[in-house]
């Protein structure tokens, strides 16, 4: 206090006119040329830099492509059998060969492809919603909620995962709905922990307290701080359980738990393939192929995210 | 310690309780009737009889309380419906082994391959050979174990004759299953054990033993390996569960009598007694190892068993 009364010792009061801007009028450093970079297009500059994360993004663009214009371009029924085209090589009217009833594989993986891609997108839906929103409910709220909402995720990770699945799709009949229901009904312990973890690590920070000592009411703080600064792992936590549910699926539909025919998924082609596996080893080729490609493109891009999101690694 | 342990049994047993009741009851209300298959084209009075053997005359409430008392009492899983004079009981005893020495054998490699792994991979960061481990490590964890199996069946038996391509009883046919398992899991602990290794390098009690001039192979062994193992023996509980579950498509492809393809048929069969007995015995275990888990991790980690004492 006492270096700031100094000035007015002589009864001198300060006035604006009293004073001049020198040399800083027309500087261009003074400007600021660039838009200010916000979170999220921070997050894309670095993601942007990390060039297997790039590929990983390409490899699903083209798998997504492939998938929905595939069999426009093909022009072919993936229900259709041609009896007199069993089992045919890859050849350059069926992209992928055909099998044991004569249906054009390419078309298939590419139809399949779209049913497993949407059993993961769901699967990973509902996890994230119910996990996140229990997460969040359980780090805010505290106390009772707090603990019943643990209890509760103590005792469904506590189930075996597969014999569920099993038994689920094996009680509710063979559905697509039946299988995401199945899958998503354990997955989301996970995120309801780490959501709770990342809110109750948050809440305590400075700037979360800074904003409650300013006035800021719940809303804002959950949506201004709390928010964004879960929803960087959130994100890898979707890119990365993605490929598992493809993978679940192609495991339930492999043993037979999955998609019904007509229907089919890769999975369920690819069980198909492995019975001809010895003689016609295309048939299995191929939906495999997908498979990998899927799941890899989802691990580069998680893999990339993770990295980006991670404000440790920025240099 | 020992009331956490108590209070972790008795969660278990609650568990164990509703798996056990919510088998039996989703069981019984699914659609399909377990003795169809085996009675087939038999008299009415005929599979009256065979319909009251199995007790499915009776109501469902009734047959869970006499399975219970069965189970409770002499831990009878009941006779199966397909095997007819076989109890899951037997079943199980005849082919747990199976599986289990697949699978014990398969999670040895994965551990032992995969931390070496890591460790190396983490010790060598960013040089070649960190990235030629980190590139196969993606593909691996990117391939299905039932692809990494076709694969090994096409190429290994089929096409070079270097193992049989299925069947079982002998050495040899031990080969491609444990290698199709095994190769999965050693990818995913390298992944770990990279990462672990990674941040227990930086560490404050590393530097302080280097710059006390402790030599590098005393300082992987006594500190980094033992710090670094801690996130890994968490993954090891629902492995050693997983031994029976994960073996359901490799056991089926193979041609392994082993519990996991019991099971595959149970469901497809709708052999209602060898699926609520074979769940039972994969949640036990399942439920027990994760149990086991726990307790070991509060051995490995000394900061984590204060911690739970003083709660």
């Amino acid at each position: 206090m006492n270096s700031n009364t100094g000035i007015c010792e002589d009864n001198v009061i300060l006035t604006d006119d009293m004073f001049e801007r020198i040399g800083t009028k027309g500087l261009s450093s003074e400007q600021i040329n660039k838009k200010s970079l916000t979170y999220w297009g921070d997050v894309w500059r670095r993601f942007k830099k990390n060039k297997l994360a790039l590929v990983g993004l390409v490899l699903l663009v083209v798998v997504i492509l492939t998938i929905y214009l595939g069999p426009l371009v093909s022009g072919k029924n993936y229900q259709f059998m041609d009896s007199t085209a069993k089992d045919l090589k890859p050849n350059s009217e069926f992209w992928f060969g055909t099998d044991e009833m004569g249906r054009d594989i390419f078309t298939r993986v590419c139809v399949g492809g779209r049913i497993s891609i949407i059993i993961g997108l769901c699967c990973t839906l509902v996890m994230f919603t119910i996990g996140s929103l229990l997460g969040a409910i359980a780090g805010l709220k505290g106390g009772l909620i707090d603990n019943l909402i643990m209890r509760i995720c103590e005792f469904v990770g506590n189930l075996p995962y597969l014999i569920i699945v099993v038994i689920l799709s094996m009680v509710m009949g063979r559905s697509i709905f039946s299988l995401v229901f199945a899958m998503s009904l354990t997955s989301w312990v996970g995120t309801t922990r780490m959501v709770r973890g990342q809110i109750l690590q948050i809440k305590e920070q400075d700037y979360v307290q800074a904003a409650v000592a300013l006035g800021a009411n719940t809303k804002r703080i959950i949506m201004k701080h709390l928010l964004p600064n879960t929803l960087g792992i959130i994100m890898v936590t979707i890119t990365m359980s993605v490929p598992g549910f493809i993978f679940s699926e192609a495991f339930l539909s492999y043993i037979g738990l999955g998609v019904r025919p007509p229907e089919t998924s890769w999975g369920a082609l690819a069980s198909a393939g492995q019975q001809r596996l010895m003689f016609y080893p295309h048939e299995l080729f191929f939906p495999c192929l997908m498979i990998v490609a899927t799941i890899l493109a989802f691990h580069l891009i998680g893999d990339g995210l993770s990295d980006a999101l991670d404000p440790k690694l920025r240099k | 310690m020992l009331k956490f342990i108590i209070r972790r049994i008795l969660y278990a047993i609650i568990t164990l309780f509703l798996i056990i009741t919510a088998t039996f009851f989703l069981i019984a209300g699914a659609p399909g009737d377990p003795i169809a298959a085996k009675v087939g084209q038999m008299p009415e009075q005929a599979q009256e009889v065979i319909r009251a053997k199995y007790g499915l005359d009776k109501p469902v409430t009734q047959r869970y309380v006499l399975y219970m008392k069965n189970l409770l009492t002499t831990g009878d899983f009941g006779e199966s419906i397909i095997y007819t004079g076989k109890s899951a009981n037997d079943i199980i005893k005849d082919n747990a082994m199976i599986s289990a020495k697949i699978g014990i054998i398969a999670l040895a490699l994965q551990i032992t391959i995969g931390v070496f792994l890591g460790l190396v991979s983490a010790l060598n960061r960013e040089k070649i050979g960190d990235h030629i481990i980190r590139v196969c490590v993606v593909l691996a964890i990117c391939v299905p174990s039932f692809v990494f199996a076709a694969l090994l069946q096409y190429f290994v038996a089929f096409k070079w004759k270097l193992a049989p391509v299925f069947g079982w009883g002998e050495l040899k046919h031990y080969a491609l299953p444990v290698m199709a398992y095994a190769i999965g899991g050693i990818a995913s602990y390298t992944k770990y054990m990279r990462s672990s290794t990674l941040s227990v390098i930086g560490e404050d009690y590393i530097v302080t033993a280097k710059s006390k001039g402790c030599k590098k192979s005393r300082i992987v062994r006594k500190h980094i390996l033992r710090n670094s193992m801690i996130p890994i023996v968490t993954m090891i509980g629902p492995a050693v569960a997983g031994i029976f579950a994960g073996s359901f498509i490799l056991e089926k492809m193979f041609s392994i009598p082993g519990l996991g393809a019991y099971y595959v048929k149970a469901v497809s069969d709708n052999d209602y007694t060898m699926i609520i007995g074979l769940t039972i015995f994969f949640a036990m275990l399942y439920v027990a190892s994760l149990i086991v888990v726990d307790i070991l991790y509060g051995v490995v980690d000394p900061r984590i068993r204060i911690a739970k004492s003083e709660k």
